[in-house]
């Protein structure tokens, strides 16, 4: 026996309302701890992508859904732009590296993303196996891509059209052979299926020429396909690519380049730090919302343990006066009080804690079916000290007036009035 | 050994009492009689240290009890004084096990199972170890209050109207356990009471 057993013992003694009091403790906790762990999630997801991108390049139409497509890959992109004007952009003086990206079809969810091996050093992608692609319909893919559709090297696989997996459209002319594997990253490229530009632009001219009516269908392919087959000398002019990832020699680049872009070609400039910012912004509005609950929640959970324990020192009244008589002291009695709000405190935060773990979980598998997307960490994060520290504390203020209570018992008076 | 000189005690809104002197020895029982009013239980807090006499002495041994600091009274009053009420009172989230564990704890005595397990068994209550003690009988509950008054050895047991809510039968049985008790562990048993069915049973007697 000592207090922390009958500290214990006490609230075990009331099941109902030590169970309220920690569910709402629980609830609380956990969805700050959740809303912690998201937003380490989504910063370090952007930050880790954006990394080194300083223009997007596509088509005209929504910068946001430009850079969430060509960046994250989550969206779909805006459109395609001609070939010719993009590598006009690339032999600009202002322009380091530009990184082509051309969209097309995609194998269970998973984009193919025709590229070239600047996309690779971007990322600083090696391989696990195998060896890069090199001919066409050649690919490396992502280590999760690897994992989750069961492909290993010399897997072949025919792609779908569309980026989204939805579509049961399958390009049944050519396989894909995977011929290597990344090793995991934490970037996008854990995620993608890569080969050559030309392997993209041959699959879709062959289908043009086959499937005209389906034109309509090509979002990714994008707003123009006339003429595209019928006139083979202007077919090097009419070839287009999705996207163009641009990285500047000098700052230079983004303050004069986007406004040329924009008004004097077809195409969109988009700079992923603004339209990164823009879009957290527009999420903040709800983890903030969100947040202000869970602290409501949390300060309410004080309340319902100070509740719970004033109500039962009432009925513990002549319990507090008895152990008087058998020798506690003051103290002792004060420090069993705070103990009991400490004690569901720390119950109520593991609890929490906990809740939050099995949350993101079951938000991990969503996000990675839906968006095949994977988020990683979940480890202890510093800031959920800070909200260990904040639940201590409410612990300690609710039960700190029923404590004092307890200090200034009147034995006497308390034994002679039972 | 107990000893009180010139003690007195008045409320703030209420009476003031001016107590006769008591003097026991090692291990004497002494019963103080007196109607409702006549300061039984404000003598019985004084003895017990709950209550602050505003003059006089209380000796218990060697100690004054009103020289005591607020700590020191609560530790010296664990050690040597108990107290059993008219109704027994104990911390209901606990087991009568536990109830009597808790009295060693407070009064920082060694957490000893088998003097528990003895003493109970002695009252007839060896079986009733696990149990809550609501869900005990108001004799059983009774008797777990002897047991832990007795439990740490005290040199005083300070009994407030034992009896009064019992019949015949189990009065006597009640005093002649309560008697036994102190004399084992040689402690004064100081009985407070108005029960008048007890004059005969103690020859040392006060009369507030």
């Amino acid at each position: 026996m000592n207090l922390f057993s009958l500290s214990w013992k006490n609230l075990a003694a009331k099941p109902l309302s030590t169970a309220l009091s920690l569910i709402l403790l629980m609830l609380g906790v956990s969805i700050i701890s959740l809303l912690l762990l998201l937003d380490k999630q989504l910063q370090n997801t952007f930050d880790k992508n954006v990394r080194g991108i300083d223009m997007v390049v596509g088509a005209k139409g929504s910068p946001l859904q430009l850079i969430l497509a060509s960046v994250y890959h989550i969206d779909a992109p805006t459109g395609n732009i001609p070939l010719k004007e993009a590598n006009m952009l690339v032999r600009n003086p202002l322009v380091e590296t530009a990184i082509p990206l051309a969209y097309g079809d995609n194998f269970k969810g998973y984009r193919i993303l025709g590229t070239d091996t600047s996309y690779v050093h971007h990322y600083e992608g090696k391989l696990a196996e195998g060896e890069p692609w090199d001919k066409d319909f050649e690919v490396n893919i992502g280590s999760l891509v690897a994992s989750r559709l069961g492909l290993a090297v010399g897997s072949s696989f025919y792609g779908s059209h569309g980026v989204s997996g939805e579509m049961a459209d399958v390009h049944d002319e050519n396989a894909y052979i995977v011929k290597g594997i990344f090793e995991p990253s934490g970037t996008v490229l854990d995620q993608m299926i890569l080969t050559n530009v030309s392997s993209v632009w041959s699959i879709h001219d062959h289908e043009g020429e086959d499937h005209e009516e389906e034109d309509s269908d090509h979002e990714a392919e994008g707003e123009d396909h006339e003429g595209e087959g019928s006139d083979h000398e202007a077919e090097e002019e009419e070839k287009e690519i999705t996207a163009l990832l641009l990285k500047f020699r000098s700052p230079l680049g983004n303050v004069t380049l986007p406004r040329i872009i924009n008004e004097n070609t077809s195409m969109q400039a988009a700079l992923p730090a603004i339209e990164v910012n823009r879009l957290i912004g527009l999420l903040g509005i709800g983890i903030e919302t969100l947040r202000a609950l869970a602290i409501a929640i949390i300060v309410i959970s004080g309340i319902s343990v100070f509740i719970s324990l004033f109500n039962s020192l009432k009925d513990r009244k002549y319990e507090l006066a008895l152990m008087r008589t058998m020798g506690a002291s003051r103290g002792r009695l004060f420090i069993m009080i705070i103990l009991e709000g400490l004690m569901l405190a720390i119950l109520g935060f593991i609890l929490g804690y906990v809740l939050s773990r099995i949350g993101m979980m079951v938000m991990q598998n969503f996000v990675a079916t839906t968006y095949k997307y994977e988020f990683t960490s979940v480890a202890f994060l510093p800031e959920e000290w800070l909200l260990l520290g904040v639940t201590l504390l409410i612990g300690l203020l609710a039960a700190i007036i029923p404590a004092f209570q307890a200090y200034n018992t009147d034995i006497s008076e308390t034994l002679a009035d039972a | 050994m107990l000893k009180t000189q010139d003690l007195q005690f008045g409320y703030v809104k209420g009476p003031s009492f001016i107590f006769p002197d008591i003097h026991c020895e090692k291990g004497d029982h002494i019963l103080i009689l007196g109607k409702s009013g006549t300061g039984k239980t404000t003598l019985l807090h004084l003895l017990g240290g709950l209550l602050k006499a505003q003059q006089g002495a209380i000796l218990v041994g060697d100690t004054d009890l009103t020289e005591l600091s607020a700590n020191k009274l609560d530790h010296f009053r664990g050690k040597h004084i108990s107290i059993i009420f008219q109704k027994s009172h104990f911390v209901t989230a606990l087991t009568v096990k536990d109830n009597l564990r808790l009295a060693q704890y407070l009064a920082d005595e060694k957490q000893d199972i088998g003097r528990i397990q003895h003493i109970l068994a002695e009252l007839g209550l060896a079986n009733k170890l696990g149990q809550k003690t609501h869900k005990l009988s108001v004799g059983e509950q009774q008797r777990v209050a002897i047991a832990r008054a007795v439990l740490n050895q005290p040199d005083i047991i300070l009994a407030d109207e034992p009896t009064s809510s019992l019949d015949d039968e189990n009065c006597e049985a009640v005093i002649q356990l309560l008697k036994d008790q102190a004399s084992a562990v040689s402690a004064n048993l100081v009985i407070v009471t108005h029960d008048q069915r007890l004059k005969d049973v103690f020859s040392n007697q006060i009369v507030l």
